[in-house]
């Protein structure tokens, strides 16, 4: 704060602080307190988590290619399909949202920074340390964590000298959550431009403070049920422990409650991207945006009494099956008021497909897949033939992939040239975008059918007449995960070889509005120093 | 302030921002603690 202050007193004599530009050297990112370049930060660590990630996807495909075990011992996938989980949620998605936020939110709503600069440095940097504690894991006698994601007691309690480990890195990535989600949502209540009524915000940093709330809901939650299983395992208590009169399946209660929220955490920022790219390439103004913006916060406001029906084969009494049944089953409303919205503001537009569209209508279709077959895992007696079964993987697997992660390309897509101030090659991006769109189908949907014949997740071998799918499956993906360098490539060049590239004009798509396409592309390191004036012309989609 | 000087405009910004920081803290902190509770007093 005192270095703050030091530059407050120049605010009247010379400013010349607030044109300097970033450090230089490793430095630079060490230090950084800029919004945009702890953006960068956020979605390079992203990339790298997305591919971690990704291989140990392949190694579960790789031994799924057959029945029988091929190349892991099945403590060994164990730990594949627990890490790969963690992984990718906690160092893929959600790092992910959190850098396009950080890029995004501060010049769509006209302030300089994120309220709190320094909180967003430490929270990025909490990062690195908590996933290096968690991926050292596979290094230690007995490795990594096995027990799933959902870390169940009493089986996680048998995870060796890797628990606490696991333990301390949830810990450290609720921080950082927590502190992005205090910062994203401080910024937004304190710091809009004046005339940037909320009702006038673009979707995607409404999308983000409903996250936020979310997360500052639900993170300390996990804090809690990690840590009574840390005092379970090495305090004497008994949280979880039947024999000391604790109750295992407070656990799962517990640890949903935290658990769907973080679904809707997951994908309320790709609503917003979405919510974002449609408008501008179908050339109208979006359908129903205060709708759109009521049923983020019905979806939101759901999200937190609908936990138990993950656990509807636990044994929970009829009364509580059918009101998370019907509260379930309520999500549908909302989620099909968005959906309705998207082809809505599709339907007569003078419609284009550059490569961001491409994977925003892809998202509306595919999602919505997704959502169909949530749908069906919500009926809680159907759910006992489901529940535990591939038909789940492949469920969650179309939320997530064609759902969070397209929503996270299309945004960089879209926004790339207003970050590098060149274009990605178009060519290349609407390869990337059919190749994935392919080989990602040709993986997921497969799993539907094994699923609903019974074929059990998380386990390394399976019955022989499950084999042709699980092969399509491994093909496809391979295949996807191969056409991802593509896009690697095409980012990479914008942002390190600039040369030779078509630069970007401010408004990078004719059809697009909002304060960020009102500066320049690249955009500078500081925007917005003096508050921009909000216009109606740039706020299309608000009533005026 | 304490040397009597007015707080400066980005002063003021900086001390709401803070302030509406941790009344969300309390908030998140209040929720979870309600959580807690009303889970430990489940029936049966």
């Amino acid at each position: 704060m005192a270095h703050d202050h030091a530059h407050d007193g120049h605010d009247h004599g010379h400013d010349d602080h607030a044109h300097h530009g970033p450090d230089k050297g490793i430095m630079r990112w060490i230090k950084t307190t800029n919004h945009k370049d702890l953006g960068t930060l956020y979605l390079w660590f992203s990339a790298i988590m997305f591919t971690i990630g990704g291989l140990m996807s392949l190694a579960i495909r790789a031994e799924l290619w057959q029945p029988g075990l091929q190349y892991f011992d099945p403590e060994l996938f164990n730990q594949f399909t627990t890490m790969h989980a963690l992984v990718m949620i906690f160092g893929g998605v959600m790092p992910g949202f959190v850098g396009l936020a950080n890029w995004m939110v501060p010049m769509m709503i006209g302030c300089s920074d994120l309220a709190l600069p320094r909180v967003n440095n430490w929270g990025f940097w909490i990062l690195p340390f908590a996933f290096a504690l968690l991926l050292s894991t596979f290094f230690l006698p007995g490795g990594a964590p096995a027990g799933g994601w959902t870390i169940y007691p009493p089986l996680v309690l048998q995870t060796g000298n890797s628990f606490p480990l696991l333990i301390f890195a949830i810990h450290l990535m609720g921080i950082s959550s927590i502190t992005g989600a205090i910062n994203v949502a401080v910024t937004i209540l304190n710091m809009r431009a004046p005339g940037m009524t909320l009702l006038k915000m673009p979707l995607f940093a409404w999308s983000w403070l409903i996250t936020a709330y979310l997360l500052i809901a639900v993170m300390p939650v996990l804090a809690g049920a990690v840590t009574m299983l840390l005092t379970d395992k090495y305090f004497g208590t008994s949280f979880f422990n039947a024999a000391g009169g604790g109750d295992p399946v407070m656990f799962e209660h517990i640890f949903w409650f935290f658990g769907h929220p973080e679904v809707y955490i997951l994908i309320l920022p790709s609503f917003g991207i979405i919510s974002t790219i449609i408008p501008t390439f179908a050339r109208k103004p979006l359908f129903g945006y205060a709708s759109m913006v009521y049923a983020m916060a019905s979806i939101a406001f759901l999200s937190f009494i609908v936990w138990a029906h993950h656990m509807f084969t636990v044994g929970i009494p009829l009364a509580g099956e059918l009101f998370f049944m019907f509260s379930t089953m309520l999500i549908a409303v909302p989620t099909g008021v968005k959906v309705f919205n998207w082809v809505a503001t599709m339907w007569q537009g003078s419609m284009t497909y550059e490569t961001p569209m491409l994977f925003a209508v892809a998202f509306v279709f595919l999602f919505s897949i997704g959502g169909f077959s949530g749908l069906m895992l919500a009926l809680a007696p159907v759910d006992f033939q489901y529940h535990n079964t591939y038909f789940v993987v492949a469920h969650f697997h179309y939320v997530l992939v064609p759902g969070a992660v397209f929503g996270i390309i299309a945004g960089v897509y879209y926004w790339i040239p207003k970050w590098t101030g060149v274009m990605y090659n178009e060519t290349l991006g609407k390869i990337h975008f059919w190749w994935s769109a392919v080989w990602i189908n040709v993986t997921f949907f497969p799993q539907h059918f094994v699923g609903l014949a019974g074929m059990p997740r998380r386990i390394p071998d399976y019955a022989v007449q499950f084999t042709d799918f699980n092969q399509i499956s491994t093909v496809g993906a391979f295949l996807f995960f191969i056409g991802q360098f593509l896009f690697f490539y095409n980012i990479l060049r914008c942002a390190l070889a600039r040369k030779g590239l078509k630069p970007a004009p401010a408004r990078v798509w004719e059809g697009a509005y909002g304060l960020e396409w009102t500066v320049p592309s690249p955009a500078p390191y500081h925007t917005f120093e003096d508050p921009p004036e909000i216009t109606d012309a740039e706020t299309p989609w608000a009533a005026h | 302030m304490a040397d009597g000087k007015p707080l400066s405009q980005q002063q003021a910004l900086a001390r709401r921002n803070l302030r509406t920081a941790l009344w969300l803290g309390l908030v998140a902190l209040g929720f979870v603690v309600a959580f807690f509770w009303s889970m430990s007093h489940r029936g049966g």
